[in-house]
């Protein structure tokens, strides 16, 4: 049996509203699960349900075979790192620390040895006698993970802790809490709404949407075959190109056509989809310059962005964007054709409506 | 500009400051330079003044003294009256303010069934004037047996306060980042250790301006303090109201000298609140 198991989770507020609906999940021990969703998907009352500070309207929470569902916080042995960090303002940050460790009966040389450790650990040895408040927001985050990490407890919860923190703080902790993570070898469930760092950190994705799971899986597989359109749009910067068409059945042909043009695809896959309207998605990077190409396009932008260049291009099914690592001289109102191999192109039923791509143009 | 400032800052000062100044004086007079139709403005601290022509008058600590005795009017000296009121004002405050602390607590982290409901009838204890409330209070006291006693003072007091103890500590707890326990109660504590851990801690600028109000408010009740009692447990208010009907005359500055002292405890204690004070007063204006 796994470490961690969701079974059919709900939680359905007293106003009515149904935060979340039907999550069951499997997390095996030491992996790095990250709850990814846009806001009021259920990722953060989730995880205070897996620490007790909400208690489920449904289903079961067991954590290494231990029936977790009805225990009240401190009984389950979980470290929590909040968004706003929550340190207790009043006390110094080894007092914080100190804190967990402090109804558990050790003596106090024990306690002063633990937090000596954590807090050469998280590198904050010189803040133990300050207040939070006298700490930056990237220091008091450290503070908030020794705290955590100091009973080390079964399993940690962080809920968005890097939210506040500025860009360049941002990446160095997102590598120092993996860091941490893989050597301590605690099993983490980590909520975000950025997909950037959940693909950076997570060893598997939960991508919720509206109270429920969407796709539960590894970022490559989460990014290669997301399970709908939405998260196809949402995961990957820019996110993937989406276009409707419909799948035309004609005696033994199966082929895809999107207004007036045929769409290029792997037959293989066209085979268990219904005939009737699809959506299409085809990431950047697959999107190629191509003379033999079925995609009449007209450039509308190009961003350079050192590493890479993101193109834009208006074409009959839309506005598509194609990443490539050289540089390119193409300019505004230039038009070429473009291809792509047709194994990268992902088919789902039904028409989404498709949400514009928000591009500036200058 | 910082002329103008500082002459409008002093004319205010004076004008405010000029009871308390001329209380200060009569409570250093005599008798009867205290009523003399001719009062003296300014103390001198030499024995005999003829050529200021009554404008000065002669210090003299005789009515602090006299404190001590007991006047016509009233059945004790002022220090025990004092005494009463020091018991009684602080004993209240104390239970008002951790009572309310407790219960606004409650009312603003659980859920209590019909919550609204109870703030509001918490409330409505305040929207009778309480003297509306003197005789049947006077008849409980005196079935159980409160009449005369510290203890029933205190629990009057405590009552009338509560309802203002709920409602002010109740926004500042509501101010309080829910967080902070959720942290705690994750650390492996319980609700009652997280509320001595962090709410206390946290809530004391609420508890600092709440027990100001609760104090000031016990410590100048007049109208229960004459009715329920008598002899013992009278508090100054009333020790002050006696003496007006003094058949000698009344005595100014011995009254002037008691209401020195009367407020120099609520003075001091609002001195040792003051840092408090600054922050509640402006408490939700600023984000923390």
């Amino acid at each position: 049996m796994s470490f961690l198991v969701l079974d059919a989770l709900e939680k359905t507020y007293p106003d009515g509203t149904k935060a979340v609906k039907d999550v069951s999940l499997e997390i095996e021990e030491g992996e790095f699960i990250v709850l990814l969703g846009p806001s009021g998907c259920g990722k953060t009352t989730t995880l205070r349900m897996l620490a007790g500070l909400e208690m489920p309207t449904g289903g079961t929470i067991l954590l290494g075979n231990q029936d977790q569902t009805r225990l009240t916080p401190s009984e389950r042995d979980v470290g929590f790192v909040f968004q706003f960090y929550a340190l207790y303002p009043h006390m110094s940050v080894s007092k914080n620390i100190a804190f967990p460790l402090e109804n558990m009966g050790l003596v106090s040389q024990e306690v002063d040895r633990l937090v000596s450790e954590v807090s050469r650990h998280v590198g904050i040895t010189e803040h133990l006698h300050h207040h939070p408040g006298q700490l930056s927001g990237g220091d008091q985050q450290r503070v908030a993970l020794a705290r955590a990490m100091v009973r080390r407890p079964k399993m940690f919860l962080m809920d968005e802790p890097l939210g506040t923190l500025d860009a360049d703080r941002r990446l160095a902790m997102r590598e120092f809490i993996r860091e941490q993570q893989i050597e301590s070898g605690i099993t983490t469930v980590y909520v975000t709404h950025d997909q950037e760092e959940a693909m950076a950190l997570a060893d598997r994705i939960v991508v919720m949407r509206g109270g429920r799971i969407d796709q539960f899986d590894t970022p490559t597989k989460v990014y290669e075959h997301p399970a709908d359109p939405l998260t196809a749009q949402f995961v990957g910067s820019p996110g993937m190109n989406l276009f409707t068409g419909e799948l035309v059945v004609d005696g033994t042909d199966r082929y895809l056509r999107s207004g007036d043009i045929t769409i290029d695809a792997d037959t293989k896959a066209l085979s268990d989809i219904a005939d009737g309207p699809v959506t299409l998605g085809l990431r950047s990077e697959y999107l190629i310059p191509d003379a033999e190409g079925t995609l009449q396009a007209e450039t509308v932008l190009v961003e350079r962005l050192g590493s890479h260049c993101n193109v834009y291009f208006d074409s009959p099914v839309g506005r598509l964007v194609m990443r490539t690592e050289s540089d390119i001289s193409h300019r505004p109102g230039d038009t070429l054709k473009l291809g792509y191999d047709t194994q990268h192109l992902r088919i789902w039923a039904g028409d989404y409506a498709r949400p514009p791509l928000e591009v500036s143009e200058t | 500009m910082k002329i103008l400032r500082w002459s409008i800052l002093a004319g205010y000062l004076t004008i405010a400051l000029l009871p308390l100044i001329w209380l200060a004086f009569t409570s250093l007079k005599s008798q009867p330079e205290a009523i003399s139709t001719t009062p003296g403005m300014l103390p001198s601290l030499t024995e005999r003044l003829e050529d200021s022509g009554g404008f000065r008058f002669t210090v003299t600590k005789e009515a602090y003294g006299r404190l001590q005795e007991t006047h016509t009017g009233a059945s004790h000296s002022f220090i025990s009256y004092l005494s009463n009121s020091i018991l009684i004002g602080l004993m209240s405050t104390v239970a008002a303010v951790a009572l309310g602390t407790a219960c606004a607590y409650g009312f603003s982290r659980f859920r209590v069934a019909g919550a609204h409901d109870w703030l509001f009838f918490i409330l409505s204890t305040r929207f009778l004037p309480p003297l509306a409330v003197v005789v049947p209070i006077l008849m409980m006291y005196r079935q159980f047996d409160l009449q005369n006693t510290h203890l029933g003072l205190i629990l009057l007091y405590t009552s009338f306060n509560l309802s203002l103890a709920v409602w002010l500590m109740k926004g500042f707890i509501d101010e309080i980042p829910k967080a902070y326990e959720e942290a705690a109660l994750v650390d492996g504590y319980s609700h009652l250790h997280v509320f001595w851990t962090i709410i206390v801690p946290r809530a004391r600028t609420g508890m600092a301006v709440t027990a100001v109000f609760c104090l000031i408010s016990a410590w100048n009740e007049y109208a229960f303090a004459l009715t329920l009692n008598n002899t013992r447990a009278v508090t100054v208010p009333v020790y002050f109201a006696g003496l007006q009907g003094n058949i000698q005359g009344v005595p100014w500055p011995q009254i002037a000298a008691g209401v020195i002292l009367f407020a120099i405890p609520i003075v001091v204690f609002t001195i040792l609140v003051r840092k408090h004070l600054l922050r509640g007063v402006t408490f939700g204006t600023i984000k923390q």
